[in-house]
């Protein structure tokens, strides 16, 4: 094929992905191919990485420590990540998480500027971590989806608020993205008053169905697997409303 | 003849760079001279600088009694008894050296401090001592040791860097044969070059399991293709390595300062039209710069009042845009106003009375608002303050911060994806201001909110305290990842504040009340620990117990206790 050839191919696919919204077959390619997580995380994705061009929502207690490290994998392979109204974080704790602080930044906007800044920098950022702190409208929501569908930005929405409803609502949140959510959280360590907190446990809904259990943070700070003996332990009790009864399920077993 | 020619040749065919030949003086275990001097002790008594409780640097006699480098205080102390131990302190390193080089300054015309201990002189600028470099040398060592006492070696060669290497085993290296010199050093000296030239340490280790041993080895390889594999550090060390460092750097680069000063007048608060000035001035700076055939990544805005008040800050440019520049200037004086009424308010105490005081807190920051109280409030005062003066910017300095050669500046393949974020992150700081995209960096200290150090996008981080110092007390991981701040109310059972004390807690918290966010129940908490920081100095010392907390909803929290109050630290969000 000539090279005048191969631009107009490529110049035909980004017409028809922007006019119809459909990723043509080069981007379902590209999909297919996901952002790299690390080892403990990826049993929350059904492509076992962080997916390219779409929004999630990450809901629940702990979503923010969940959210940045889902896109610490990401920072230390080169891409650049930017949290948007996240509040003040502690850059020690960043790089507990893994994150590549020289590939982090941090954006404080005015509210009814966020949609605009998020479109701005969901062009040239690989991963994008916002808290709007209210829900856009359905308008605005599907220009946003349409600026990351278009830019193949990863954009982790928290929802630290999100009420049991949320929680009742499963794998997609009423806007129809996909969702993580983080049904319990219990820290260990504590010893009634004489250890400190050592790692936090977390039962999370993955995005694709399964609960899956993970350690986050771990005494170093970052991720880890949940032991396999502390899986016969008792169930966690849910945080707030009493959720439905759920099996914990093993990670590798996850799939699909 | 025919002898007599090839230096000679070899000195032309080097043509500027026999202009920049170097002569390097240095004092070798400057640390502990330093701090002997620092004291008043005489110089000969054994005396050694600790650091992380090992020696790092030691003065002659306490050497050759066997307190090396790398020893620990304990084995110091025991080879040798009367040993005297000093804290390790950078800053006391360059101030005493800073003090006492200045004996130089009746010796020679050009000098410059390249660290502490360590000074660097143009030999072009020794032929008032003698024409012979040799006995310049050895003129400028004798008068030098018998203005400060200290033991001083000296190195001369083509660059500043052979010149270094070469004063640490006190030789001189006849021109042009630096290379030959350099290229039988072994790689890692590349090391003392490191901190300097932003070489990293990584570099070096990634050439040597390469199987590069010398520097020679280095050199010998294609400049490209260190260039195209190793980007800039990497063509920095080639350079080095093959005996061609400074370059612009050195000379051409100072030999002209790159400064525009802009006076104002009337003195003015308004950011529009200091904007319009810094857009004038950078223009000029700017077409100095190119017409020195130089590029400028880096600028240092400073405003400064006619009362002599100043406030200077260093921004990074992508290019060289004047109204990159005048955005920056506006930034930097919206920022710097709106701060400036806490940071004047002590004078005003003194100048007036009570009610001035009170006028100024009530204020928002716009200084133009303030003026007629202030106006008052001086007239009760003094004939010494001249308001209007003081409250407008009188004058605007830019100055070049950093000259690189022109291509050094332009992106390159190695980091062409940062291109595109960075122009995102600039537009956003266009619209919302510099303090609306931070980027993250981690500077020393034991709380999570002193360890932050969150700096705009394009500034220069400066980090109040250094990182790898050691700092007993500071938080173990997992770490709170949210900061916070708010003072909060920790209740027991009973419902009275829970009491903390280095030995523990004297009741179990039960109930955690944050103002503004309601109240949450505690139902674990770790054991309280006390932290006692700075306890040598009075005005600084610190005692204060920390508790990790989490609530009946799972969160858990960071809180201090410090004289009886309780503050929140950090949430585990």
């Amino acid at each position: 094929m000539s090279a005048s050839a191969l631009r107009t191919a490529g110049a035909l696919s980004a017409e028809l992905s922007r006019s119809l919204g459909i990723p043509t077959a080069a981007e379902l390619f590209g999909a297919a191919d996901p952002r790299p997580l690390d080892a403990p995380l990826q049993g929350l994705f059904a492509a076992g990485g962080l997916p390219r061009g779409e929004v999630l929502d990450v809901a629940g207690p702990g979503s923010l420590t969940l959210a940045l490290a889902c896109a610490a994998a990401t920072t230390r392979g080169g891409g650049w990540c930017a949290g948007l109204g996240l509040g003040e974080l502690a850059p020690t704790a960043l790089a507990d998480l893994g994150v590549r602080l020289d590939r982090f930044v941090s954006a404080e906007v005015p509210a009814q500027d966020w949609l605009r800044v998020a479109g701005i920098l969901a062009d040239s950022f690989a991963a994008l971590i916002a808290a709007p702190g209210f829900s856009p409208t359905p308008h605005d929501d599907e220009r946003l989806r349409a600026k990351v569908r278009d830019s193949r930005c990863t954009l982790l929405l928290l929802d630290a608020e999100a009420g049991p409803d949320a929680r009742r609502a499963g794998q997609r949140s009423r806007r129809g993205h996909r969702r993580l959510t983080v049904l319990a959280e219990e820290w260990e360590g504590a010893a009634h008053g004489s250890g400190r907190l050592e790692r936090r446990r977390m039962r999370i809904q993955a995005a694709h169905g399964p609960v899956c259990e993970i350690v986050l943070p771990s005494e170093a700070g970052g991720p880890a697997e949940s032991a396999p003996a502390q899986a016969t332990a008792p169930a966690l009790p849910a945080v707030g409303e009493s959720a439905p009864q759920l099996r914990l399920v093993p990670a590798e077993g996850s799939r699909g | 003849m025919a002898e007599r020619s090839a230096p000679a040749d070899a000195s032309a065919r080097s043509g500027a760079r026999r202009g920049l030949r170097r002569l390097v003086l240095t004092v070798p275990d400057w640390p502990a001279i330093a701090a002997a001097a620092d004291e008043e002790r005489s110089l000969s008594a054994p005396l050694a600088v600790l650091r992380g409780n090992r020696i790092v640097s030691a003065n002659a006699s306490a050497r050759t009694a066997g307190a090396i480098p790398g020893t620990t205080s304990r084995t110091a102390r025991m080879r040798c008894p009367e040993l005297v131990l000093a804290p390790w302190d950078p800053d006391r390193d360059g101030r005493v050296f800073a003090s006492s080089v200045s004996a130089l300054e009746s010796l020679v015309a050009r000098f410059s401090v390249v660290a502490p201990g360590t000074a660097e002189v143009p030999v072009a600028s020794l032929r008032r001592i003698s024409p012979d470099e040799t006995t310049a040398a050895a003129a400028l060592l004798s008068g030098l040791t018998a203005a400060t006492g200290w033991e001083v070696f000296a190195g001369i060669a083509d660059t500043l860097f052979a010149a270094r290497l070469a004063a640490a085993d006190s030789t001189r290296v006849p021109p042009g044969e630096t290379p030959a010199f350099l290229a039988a050093r072994p790689l890692a000296d590349l090391a003392c070059a490191a901190d300097a030239d932003g070489l990293d340490d990584d570099l070096l280790t990634t050439l040597s399991r390469l199987g590069l041993r010398t520097l020679g080895d280095l050199a010998a390889l294609p400049r490209s293709a260190v260039r195209t594999r190793f980007g800039t550090s990497g063509l920095r060390a080639h350079l080095l390595a093959s005996g061609e460092g400074e370059g612009l750097r050195a000379d051409a680069v100072r030999l002209r300062e790159h400064r525009v000063e802009v006076p104002l007048d009337p003195p003015t608060t308004r950011t529009d039209v200091l904007a319009f000035a810094a857009r004038t001035a950078a223009a000029q700076l700017f077409a100095g710069v190119r017409a020195a055939g130089l590029s400028c990544p880096q600028v240092q805005i400073t405003l400064r009042t006619d009362a002599g008040e100043e406030h200077a800050r260093t921004w990074r440019l992508e290019s060289m845009d004047d109204s990159a520049v005048a955005d920056r200037t506006r930034w930097q004086a919206d920022g710097w106003l709106a701060s400036r009424p806490g940071r004047a308010r002590p004078p005003v105490p003194r100048s007036g009375d009570g009610p001035a005081g009170e006028g100024w807190d009530d204020d928002e920051g716009r200084v133009r608002r303030r003026r007629p109280r202030r106006r008052s409030g001086c007239a009760e005062a003094g004939p010494d303050d001249v308001p209007e003066a003081l409250d407008g910017i009188g004058a605007l300095v830019l100055a070049a911060a950093e000259l690189t050669a022109p291509l050094a500046a332009q992106p390159s393949l190695l980091d062409a994806d940062d291109i595109a974020p960075a122009r995102a992150l600039e537009r956003l700081q266009g619209l919302f201001g510099a303090d609306a995209v931070l980027v993250p960096g981690i500077q020393g200290g034991r709380d999570p909110e002193e360890t932050a150090l969150w700096t705009p996008w394009g500034q220069a981080p400066s980090a109040d305290r250094r990182a790898d110092a050691p700092w007993p007390g500071s938080l173990p991981a997992p770490r709170p990842i949210r900061i916070r701040r708010t003072p909060v109310e920790l209740l027991d059972a009973a419902g009275a504040s829970v009491v903390a004390r280095a030995s523990g807690l004297e009741t179990a918290p039960a109930l955690l009340r944050i103002p503004g966010a309601g109240e949450l129940t505690v139902c674990a908490h770790s054991a309280a620990w006390p932290l006692e920081a700075d306890w040598w100095d009075p005005e600084r010392a610190r005692r204060a117990v920390r508790l990790q907390i989490v609530a009946s909803t799972g969160a858990g929290y960071l809180l201090t206790c410090e004289s009886g109050r309780w503050r929140l630290l950090g949430e585990y969000a």
